[in-house]
């Protein structure tokens, strides 16, 4: 057995490693998710791999095309990267054990740090492995590079979230410096997914505008601008010089920040300490109160949505659909869908489907997984039954009143799709809901909250299968069935889902 | 005229996880407006007992009835008559006082009327009137514990069942909490109190349970304890120490 100088570098590191990885119960099911998410992705990545190996690019092009993958991974990572940042700052743990030890920050800090980096590489490299196996295969071995690569990408991604969240707590205080980290990292991480789309949105069968499409590209590849960008794309596939000089700017570069800046940190974390709450006023409060009490469904409802609004993680939470909804739906935008209603429907109204459905899973999950009373909750007079009903009803109403509202919208030029979308709209919200409801721990609370993302690569995988699952079915029922067959389906299928849905979850016994 | 229910009664209860059986047979009774309080060391199966009596665990066998009501038969009747206080007090740090209280009169269906009056005397008694309209967040954690409290008394249960609640408040805290509970109990409130300190039973129980291994070790008012066990004079932490260490015999 190798044995670690405590308190050193690698011993915490080894620390850090165990509280993670323990952390996690995976079922067979959960398991099973992931496997199928993973050859899911592998074929999708085969495909595109196959195509990509067809156009036979010159080597400025093919850097230019990774250099921009690349950066957009890095804008992707640094905005995962930024909202982990932000909550090893301010939800702590046990960084107050840590701090109070004799162990130097110098130290620390690092160690934190490279646990950020790891969620984030973990689910970067999942992605990117269903498309680098396939490369390996099928065009050179020399794909293989990203897995040296992309973690280095990843460490460099980490250390800009570190040096941007203390820019931001020096900046603007701790008080607003973890909303405005959440929203820079939401802004950063949609541009990014935008950004990836636009190829998608402007493809076309039409084989003249596709050449039309690669010269306006190799174009850009000539511009002086684009060297940058063309480098790193350089350093990506593997060319020798640009690869290390990549290796030694990201590793060098975390070593140096993280060892400079450890009592930087320190600081941050201290002015953290006591932010969650709201100031205290000072002087007594002379406002009247009254209760208006909304009988039971009214009560669970104004208390879930009370504490939704009220959660600091809600905007991440958002963000997070954008960036899971993106892929599936922007490649929809500017086409049409000829239904079997006869009917001519934008296709990028399809999008309601997974955007409702992952909106409410969102919810549902701050409202089960956060919620900090379950035992008043369980001692409450209320059947156990309308409990659910009730806190799952305020997950999905703000989903689907919306949503509700654009079918409505939809249908009124083109009534059966309207409803079909509609009928299909609540089928998501119902299957996301399941989905995230038993995910969810009985008494998870904040910890198990923030867990969320933080290298769930199973949620994150069943959520994005489960999105592509519905939007193919909403798009086969649209395109293949008629009204006649279509309704009964979907009503069936919606009353299975509410069955599930509402079957008793976990038996305390 | 009929003897009105106890407040508390429960058969033969039974309660296992796996092969661990945390409750081994209890039987025991508690009559309307009797301060009761379960004593035992940790791991005693104290918590687990009362965790069904209010409906948060199901027996694996036996029965309980709160003033007459079956709990499993009528768990929403039975709950409706019941407030639980843990240790942990059941708040939302998001919530203000008000805010939760609100929640909790209308979780228990107490028309706003009545659920203002009270929600105003009781945070005026507990001291929390000036902070009614902050977010608990902030407070502290005697704070938190009186803002529970609140919530346990709002619906003006039939019986308060409170495991530990005087845990990490300091002496004030403490007595404003000891303060309000015998005041309940005087208007007639039944309690059933667990606690590990000594002279709070001593000073606010009527009678007294205890329990180990999830079995009840001895039963009755602390006379009838140390006469039963031969301890006359003795303290209830020298009656309490002999008797979960095997020490003490039945006279």
């Amino acid at each position: 057995m190798i044995t670690l100088k405590p308190g050193g570098l690698a011993w915490l590191l080894r620390h850090e490693l165990r509280m993670t990885l323990r952390t996690k119960k995976t079922g067979p099911w959960a398991w099973a998710i992931l496997i199928v998410g993973i050859l899911f992705m592998h074929g999708i990545g085969a495909l595109s791999v196959f195509g990509f190996s067809k156009l036979r690019l010159a080597p400025e092009n093919l850097h230019l095309i990774f250099g921009g993958m690349g950066l957009l991974s890095v804008a992707i990572m640094l905005a995962a990267s930024l909202q982990m940042t932000v909550n090893a700052i301010y939800t702590r743990g046990d960084l107050d054990l840590l701090l109070s030890s004799p162990i130097r920050p110098g130290t620390i800090v690092p160690v934190r740090l490279l646990a950020v980096g790891l969620a984030v590489m973990l689910s970067s490299l999942a992605m990117a492995a269903c498309f680098m196996n396939p490369g390996a295969v099928m065009v050179s071995a020399r794909w293989l590079v990203g897995y040296v690569t992309l973690p280095a990408l990843c460490l460099l991604a980490v250390t800009v979230s570190f040096l941007l969240v203390l820019g931001l707590v020096k900046l603007v205080g701790a008080r607003r410096a973890r909303t405005a980290a959440q929203v820079l990292g939401g802004v950063i991480g949609i541009s990014a997914a935008l950004a990836a789309q636009i190829p998608n949105m402007n493809n076309s069968a039409d084989k003249a505008t596709q050449a039309q499409n690669f010269q306006a590209m190799a174009a850009l590849g000539e511009h002086p601008a684009m060297a940058p960008v063309q480098w790193l794309g350089a350093a990506l596939t593997g060319e020798p010089l640009p690869f290390l000089v990549l290796l030694l700017v990201s590793l060098g570069g975390f070593t140096v920040v993280t060892m400079a800046l450890g009592p930087a940190f320190v600081r941050s974390v201290n002015a953290a300490a006591g932010t969650d709450s709201s100031p205290r006023r000072q002087q007594a409060d002379q406002r009247p109160f009254a209760m208006r009490l909304r009988g039971i469904t009214g009560t669970v409802l104004w208390k879930e949505w009370r504490l939704i609004l009220r959660d600091p993680s809600l905007l991440t939470q958002v963000f997070s659909i954008l960036l899971v909804a993106a892929p599936v739906v922007l490649p929809s935008v500017g086409k049409h869908i000829s239904t079997a209603s006869g009917e001519q429907m934008a296709f990028g109204w399809m999008g309601v489907v997974p955007v409702a459905g992952l909106l409410a899973g969102a919810l549902v999950w701050l409202a089960f997984a956060g919620e900090d009373a379950p035992d008043l909750l369980g001692t409450a007079p209320v059947p156990a039954r309308r409990m659910l009903r009730d806190r799952l009803l305020a997950a999905a109403l703000p989903a689907i009143v919306p949503a509700s509202a654009l079918c409505f919208y939809v249908s009124l030029s083109t009534p059966w799709s309207g409803l079909l979308l509609w009928l299909i709209m609540l089928l998501s919200v119902t299957t996301y809901l399941a989905m995230d409801m038993r995910q969810s721990p009985v008494l998870g609370g904040r910890k198990a909250f923030q867990k969320r993302y933080q290298g769930n690569l199973i949620a994150l995988f069943g959520e994005m299968l489960l999105g592509f699952a519905l939007f193919g079915l909403g798009w086969f029922i649209l395109k293949f069935l008629a009204p006649f067959w279509a309704v009964p389906l979907l009503l069936l299928l919606n009353a299975g889902a509410l069955v599930v849905l509402l079957w008793p979850k976990r038996n305390n016994a | 005229m009929n003897k009105p229910a106890p407040a508390l009664e429960i058969c033969g209860l039974r309660k296992s996880y796996g092969e661990k059986e945390a409750v081994k047979g209890i039987d025991l009774t508690i009559q309307p407006g009797e301060f009761y309080g379960l004593l035992g060391p940790n791991g005693a199966g104290k918590t687990t007992t009362l965790k069904m009596v209010v409906g948060l665990l199901n027996p694996s066998a036996g029965s309980i009835h709160v003033f007459g009501t079956d709990t499993a038969a009528d768990p929403v009747a039975a709950k409706r008559q019941i407030a639980w206080l843990p240790d942990e007090p059941m708040l939302y740090d998001k919530l203000t006082p008000v805010e939760y209280l609100e929640f909790v009169a209308g979780l228990w269906g107490i028309d706003a009327r009545t659920a203002t009056d009270r929600a105003e005397e009781l945070l005026t008694r507990l001291e929390l009137f000036d902070h009614r309209h902050e977010r608990c967040e902030g407070f502290s954690r005697g704070m938190k514990q009186k803002a529970a409290l609140a919530g346990a008394l709002i619906h003006d249960p039939r019986l308060l069942i409170l495991d530990e609640p005087l845990t990490g408040l300091d002496a004030a805290i403490a007595r404003q909490v000891k303060d309000l509970l015998a005041e309940r109990a005087r208007a007639g409130c039944t309690i059933i109190l667990t606690t590990h300190i000594m002279e709070v039973a001593e000073r606010l129980v009527d009678r007294i349970g205890i329990i180990q291994h999830g079995l009840l070790l001895a039963e009755g008012t602390l006379d009838e304890l140390r006469q039963r066990h031969g301890r006359d004079g003795a303290s209830l932490e020298d009656l309490f120490l002999d008797l979960v260490s095997g020490k003490a015999v039945a006279a």
